[in-house]
């Protein structure tokens, strides 16, 4: 853990006053960016208000929160911005505004599969496994919300040649399982009534 | 979308197979922030990161904020108002200060004296509780002598009333039990009876 780090976890005030130098314009920007267009209200107030509310969690119970974090793991950017986020996602649900509207909410509901009722489309089930998470997940981006390749690798933060390869595979191991097995397969033992 | 993505074919397979319908919360394994931050920043283990993909294929909320902490990461930061810096600083500052500004403003001699009232405080409250205790306990003994002497007087005259159920002592005055056989008057005189030969 970094020297500063732990002096401002130490409550030394000093320290605490150059952690918020540092860091505030990122928890401010973090919070905005999540309350911006989700509230009717005075943004800058409520904005102002949940940065704050970001400090008071680090601080809290002798620093609990920010003990927590750990540099080895991740960076400290990183880790700030999920919590002000957090924060930010919680100021919203206390003020109990609208954060979005009626619309995007009823798209938010699952639709029904579209092959209801058609007994040619029934969901064959998995062998659980057969696919990685990481396989299933990109082939989920790529059919299911219609991401291209660029999107899928930054959004897991890997090579746009990782996300074909992954999908290679996956699609391979489906062809695969699903290929109709010949009858010596189903009956490894070849058994035949005379 | 960019359709060269994938074939037609390959996406109706994916459609019969597909495992979990979204938003099913068998998939809704715990990720607390710092695992979240692992993965965002690519150093998650293997296990870890399998955990969270295979969240995110469940959970559309999960999967839009690990698309918006990239998206945060690739923008500008903006300065904080001078105002939400001044009372996030103030928070460490509040709890730090009360003793330090009391004895600032106190100054030096007055601080050391408080310093060293601070430091003797205990000793002086617990021998105040000592000499009240000490006091306490000699009023207490001094009082039920009090009562035990004047408790005596009152049951001797008691006993005497008893004895002479008239008022009248049976016991002889002092000057009789000093000079059995004389009259009172001249008990103080022996020689006036003619005791003189």
């Amino acid at each position: 853990m970094d020297q500063d780090l732990r002096e401002c976890l130490a409550g030394e005030p000093r320290a605490w006053e150059a952690f918020v130098h540092r860091w505030a314009g990122l928890i401010h920007t973090a919070v905005h960016r999540v309350l911006a267009g989700r509230t009717r209200g005075d943004v800058v107030e409520l904005g102002q208000d949940t940065v704050q509310d970001v400090f008071v969690r680090l601080v809290k119970n002798d620093f609990a929160l920010l003990r927590s974090f750990d540099p080895q793991r991740a960076s400290m950017s990183t880790w700030l911005t999920i919590v002000s986020r957090s924060t930010a996602y919680d100021a919203l649900r206390k003020c109990s505004l609208p954060t979005e509207p009626l619309s995007t909410v009823h798209q938010a509901v699952p639709a029904p599969p579209s092959d209801l009722g058609d007994p040619s489309a029934t969901s064959i089930e998995l062998p659980p496994g057969l696919l990685s998470p990481r396989q299933t997940l990109v082939l989920h981006l790529l059919f299911d919300k219609q991401w291209d390749v660029p999107q899928i690798a930054r959004t897991l933060n890997i090579a746009e040649q990782t996300v074909r390869s992954t999908q290679h595979k996956a699609l391979q191991k489906l062809r695969l399982h699903m290929k109709p097995k010949r009858p010596e397969e189903s009956d490894p033992d070849g058994d035949v009534s005379p | 979308m960019n359709m060269r993505d994938f074939q037609p074919e390959d996406q109706q397979l994916w459609r019969r197979v597909s495992p979990t319908a979204p938003g099913s919360p068998q998939a809704y394994v715990p990720i607390d922030a710092s695992d979240l931050a692992a993965y965002v920043d690519g150093k998650a283990g293997t296990d870890l990161a399998e955990r969270i993909e295979q969240r995110l294929r469940h959970d559309p909320q999960l999967l839009d904020e690990v698309t918006a902490l990239r998206q945060v990461a690739l923008e500008p930061v903006v300065q904080a108002p001078a105002e939400s810096i001044r009372r996030a600083v103030a928070l460490v500052k509040a709890q730090a200060a009360p003793a330090d500004d009391v004895m600032g403003r106190l100054g030096s001699e007055l601080g050391t004296a408080l310093r060293w009232w601070l430091g003797v405080r205990w000793t002086a409250a617990a021998t105040l509780v000592i000499v009240a205790c000490l006091g306490g306990y000699a009023f207490g003994q001094s009082t039920m002598a009090e009562l035990r002497q004047s408790e005596g007087r009152s049951i001797g005259s008691e006993l005497l009333d008893l004895d002479n159920g008239s008022g009248d002592s049976l016991l002889p005055d002092n000057g009789d039990l000093a000079t059995p056989g004389t009259t009172p008057g001249n008990a103080g005189n022996p020689g006036a009876e003619g005791g003189q030969p």
